[in-house]
């Protein structure tokens, strides 16, 4: 163990942002009337920097590096995620910004809570340890049960908030656990020691029941923080009650912090041949993409869909995932869906919020669905604009959404597992009614008596906007990042060999 | 002129556009030019398509081709458009009937006058792209392009119960095509696994041979999606829906056009790509078909309102167009195309000619209307001539497709094409009786007697149609002559595994291990 402090280059985005969070926290502090305005300016200066960081930490290092004696992995994989990380942070601060003033929430720390949560996702996005990965996940989780609660007059809020630390503390237990338990069987924490640890002749999964139940624990654990069937049962409720905002976080970082910490596990400690994890993932994905999109189907609230709708989206991700261990990941150029999808979900899920966000009347939500009557005539291009972004949901072409499911299924298909491709396929066409539903009401249906005024302004306006762009652009000329998104999920195959 | 096909496909595109950003008044003149300049552009492909081009299906047959260009390279996924005989008069076909409906909707939509020739247009482009397109991805991108305004064209602008129709249609259609694009995708895989490269154009996915169980699920996929569009019974229930609750531009491009695209993805994706099972499944699809003809004129024969009768009786009509395709020989299948051109006129001139009287007395009850031929003379004889043409009358353009489909398909489902026929006979007798109850007998209701005629605009929005039902009927040649090369390369493909399989089935029974 040695510390060489030419390293701290490969961790420079996020202590960029953990830089700037601090300078954010100080300037609400300091200043006699802390102006708003300047602080999510200097917040998204900081996401801003972290990006550029994070862009030269690629160009520098294009063979995948291991630092801090092995704790973090600095690869094309993690770096890729780090700007889903940072698109997540950026379209949570934009939303956030005029909705909490109009819900009377002026609390100053909302800005930097987004950052130090951010870092804790990045942190998990390159964790090539369990510890670090766990301390990742808490950075991440910690500042988020914050954010849920943030609104604290609101009984929904706090009841979210409260839940959402429950489970997530009950899901981090049971994930410590899981690592405990890989430690007491391989010795180590680092993912790649696992893989060795196989290796070995007669090292296997049946040899050592302990190592199996620790790998279905950390299955588990990160199944309740993908939210995916059948540990999805929080995260309606939390998504509903959390401010619109905190809940396009949730939806996006968490989902992309998540699943990259699952695959970076699974694919580099456990992808040798020895453990077929594939079967078990299998029923998981079917049974997430089933329970997403029929739950949402009866839903009323807006949210509340779109909660249902990312347990779907969970299950899309995870189709991807029981493929690899059919065909490893080289062999499988398809898999980089999971990355471009990951970005794709990030962009278009954002756009959705940013409309739900202008959806406030007396200072409170008011997300139902029926609300959104008649929009089309009173603001035909939030309407339009929302109506992409679930179309894009839906994965309906040209959009981005429809590329990124396409390779999902696709990486499906060349797993062999087409069974379950067709499960995604059923499950995507019972989705479509209840996309299409808010799309609905918004073009045909007559304006409520007092219809609730979308409040409009720049900052969410201008997610929005950057969203639907990204959405077709991306939707009609998918090509590079595409390849970029296949050349960083086959940066993991240079740890584990496969 | 390279890129003739790219631009016929998507000058709507850019009309559409036009349309949505244009102010209310002049969204109807913007879309009216755009659909002219289309078809204006369009009419070149006539005379440029040279069917006497010999050889075996392959990039050499295809005409105006444009591409090969990258698009998505890991998958070899490229923008690719070319035309064959059949797509060629497809595509005439959509941009013909395009000008006719925003002319004819310019009197019947009133709200949103710009978001609904947006939508029209929009429409067109995903039509033409289904048609040009020679990628499989591209196709079932403009496929699914096409889902989204007409949705909105039903759901928008449509009859009382128009959002239950819309979302009808939609959920339908969609579910169908998901599974075809697992199926797409499998083919994508089977193709790089036996030819060694990944590749999304159709005609290099001809060359994929597969193993007869696999081939079935994967038709069954294709066929399930295109069924649908077509649609062939039983899961055409969302046409009557749909057709009743469109307005009439919607109703004309739905029968006219979108329909087509079932039975044309028939053509070009599930039978020559899969045709050992089309083969095999060829009576059952036969049977459908059949079972489709007779339950379609069946269920029209009792309908009180002209629309819907008119809507059942596609389903009748394209059970003839399905029973064509599935004979496997010239007669059929070229009957068949030119069934599919055929019936996109007459039945694209009858919900033309149902909201002519809708505008004019809103109601398209049959009791409502009667004796029409002393009030609107023009009116009943349009009415009569194109229905005519519908019921297969020799002389006019039905016959010729009706006839030669059914010759074709006697050959090789001989019990099918008889209930078929019967069918068809039935057909004749619920046109009939409808024009009789509508268009003769005492004039008794007042509004009836005070109707006004057709106006100019009417005529002239109906004259192409007229013109086309006539010349079709009367000179089949030159369309039959485009078509017949490129009908006859796709039945070489389809049925160059027949006697193979003939010969495998002979000494063990069907069924029996292999």
């Amino acid at each position: 163990m040695s510390f060489d402090a030419g390293e701290l280059r490969y961790l420079s985005p996020e202590i960029a942002l953990f830089a700037f969070a601090m300078l954010v926290l100080l300037h609400d502090v300091i200043a006699r009337r802390p102006n708003r305005e300047v602080s999510l300016a200097v917040t998204l200066m900081g996401l801003g920097v972290a990006a550029v960081l994070n862009l030269l930490t690629l160009q520098s290092s294009p063979t995948p590096v291991l630092a801090f004696s092995g704790m973090l992995a600095v690869d094309s994989f993690g770096l890729f995620l780090n700007f889903v990380v940072l698109l997540s942070a950026a379209g949570a601060l934009l939303i956030g910004h005029d909705f909490l003033r109009r819900v009377d929430v002026l609390i100053p720390e909302y800005n930097p809570l987004v950052l130090f949560s951010a870092t804790g996702m990045m942190l998990l996005a390159g964790a090539n340890d369990l510890i670090l990965l766990f301390i990742a996940l808490e950075v991440m989780s910690i500042a988020l049960y914050v954010l849920a609660g943030i609104n604290r007059g609101e009984p929904t809020a706090a009841e979210a908030a409260f839940k959402y630390f429950v489970m997530g503390a009950f899901a981090s237990a049971i994930l410590l656990m899981g690592v405990a338990l890989v430690y007491g069987t391989v010795g180590s924490t680092e993912l790649r020691a696992v893989a060795q640890w196989f290796a070995i002749e007669g090292n296997t999964l049946g040899a050592t029941p302990m190592l199996g139940v620790g790998l279905a624990m950390l299955i588990v654990g990160f199944g309740f923080k993908v939210a995916a069937a059948p540990f999805h049962m929080w995260s309606p409720d939390v998504y509903q009650g959390a401010p619109a905002p905190v809940t396009a976080f949730m939806a996006t970082g968490v989902k992309a912090a998540g699943f990259a910490a699952l695959a970076r596990v699974l694919f580099v400690a456990f992808l040798d041949g020895k453990v077929d994890w594939g079967g078990t993932l299998w029923v998981m994905a079917a049974l997430t993409m089933l329970a997403g999109n029929i739950g949402a189907l009866v839903q009323k609230d807006l949210k509340r869909m779109l909660a249902y709708s990312s347990i779907g989206h969970a299950g899309y991700l995870l189709m991807a995932v029981a493929a690899a261990p059919v065909t490893g990941l080289a062999d499988n150029p398809r898999m980089g869906g999971i990355l471009f999808y990951l970005l794709a979900y990030t962009i278009m899920n954002i756009g959705a919020f940013s409309v739900i966000s202008l959806f406030t009347r007396d200072g409170a939500e008011d997300t139902r669905i029926a609300g959104l009557a008649g929009l089309a005539d009173r603001h035909p291009l939030v309407a339009a604009g929302l109506s992409v972004c679930l179309l894009s949901l839906a994965g309906i072409p040209p959009t981005m959404g429809f590329v990124g499911k396409f390779y999902l299924f696709a990486a499906a298909v060349e797993g062999g597992l087409v069974g379950l491709a067709v499960v995604g396929a059923v499950a995507g066409g019972i989705g479509v009614y209840y996309y299409l539903r808010p799309i609905v009401v918004m073009y045909m249906h007559p304006a409520e008596e007092h219809p609730v005024a979308p409040q409009l302004n720049r900052a969410a306006m201008g997610a929005l906007a950057v969203a639907v762009a990204g959405v077709l652009l991306l939707g009609l000329m998918p090509g590079p990042l595409v390849d970029w998104a296949r050349e960083s999920l086959l940066s993991l195959a240079a740890w584990s060999g496969t | 002129m390279d890129h003739l096909l790219t631009i016929v496909t998507f000058l709507p595109l850019l009309g559409a556009v036009a349309c949505f950003l244009s102010p209310e008044g002049t969204a109807k003149a913007v879309a009216l030019v755009t659909a002219l300049l289309t078809f204006a552009a369009s009419i070149p492909l006539w005379f440029l398509y040279d069917p006497a081009a010999k050889g075996p299906l392959s990039w050499e047959t295809f005409q105006l081709v444009e591409g090969p260009y990258p698009w998505i390279e890991d998958l070899g996924i490229t923008y690719t458009v070319g035309i064959d005989g059949i797509a060629l008069l497809l595509v005439l076909l959509t941009t013909m009937l395009t000008p006719v409906v925003i002319v004819a909707s310019t009197s019947s939509v009133h709200k949103k006058v710009g978001q609904y020739m947006g939508f029209m247009l929009m429409l067109e482009t995903g039509m033409l792209g289904s048609f040009v397109a020679l990628d499989t991805f591209l196709f079932y991108v403009f496929w699914e392009l096409m889902l989204i305004p007409m949705y909105f064209i039903i759901g928008l602008w449509g009859g009382p119960n128009r959002i239950y129709a819309a979302m009808k249609f939609f959920i339908f259609t969609l579910v169908g095509s998901l599974l075809m694009l697992v199926a797409i995708l499998s083919m994508f895989v089977f193709h790089h696994q036996q030819l060694g490269f990944w590749s999304a154009s159709v005609l290099d996915l001809y060359n994929v041979a597969l193993p007869y169980r696999t081939e079935l699920w994967l038709f069954a996929a294709f066929a399930v999606a295109f069924a649908i569009k077509v649609p062939m019974f039983p899961v055409h229930t969302w046409l009557p829906d749909a057709h009743v609750q469109a307005p009439t531009g919607g109703s004309v491009i739905l029968a006219g056009v979108l329909l087509k695209l079932g039975t044309f993805g028939f053509l070009r994706y599930a039978m020559p790509l899969f045709p050992q099972a089309t083969h095999a499944m060829g009576p059952l699809i036969a049977g459908l078909a059949a079972v489709g003809i007779v339950y379609g004129a069946l269920v029209a024969m009792v309908q009180d309102d002209v629309k819907k009768l008119v809507a059942y009786s596609s389903v009748s009509h394209m059970g003839v167009v399905m029973l064509g395709l599935f004979a496997f020989n010239v007669e059929g299948v070229s009957g068949s195309v030119y069934q599919m051109l055929n019936h996109g006129l007459s039945t694209g001139a009858l919900f033309l000619l149902v909201g002519v009287i809708y505008e004019r007395r809103h109601t398209r009850l049959i009791s409502e209307y009667g004796g029409l031929a002393t009030s609107v003379p023009k009116f009943s004889f349009v009415l009569l001539l194109v229905t005519f043409s519908s019921i297969g009358l020799p002389g006019l353009n039905g016959f010729i497709g009706e006839a030669l489909s059914l010759l074709g398909s006697f050959d090789t489902h001989p019990v099918a094409t008889v209930v078929g026929t019967s069918g068809v006979i039935f057909g004749a007798v619920y046109m009939l009786w409808m024009v009789q109850r509508v268009v003769f007998g005492p004039l008794t209701i007042q509004a009836n007697k005070e109707m006004p005629d057709l106006t100019l605009r009417e005529v002239g929005y109906l004259a192409p149609l007229l013109v086309l039902i006539v010349l079709m009927g009367v000179a089949p040649t030159p369309f039959l002559a485009k078509m017949e090369p490129s009908v006859e390369r796709v039945l070489v493909k389809i049925n160059a595994e027949v006697d193979l399989l003939a010969e495998r089935q002979q000494p063990t029974p069907v069924g029996g291990a292999r």
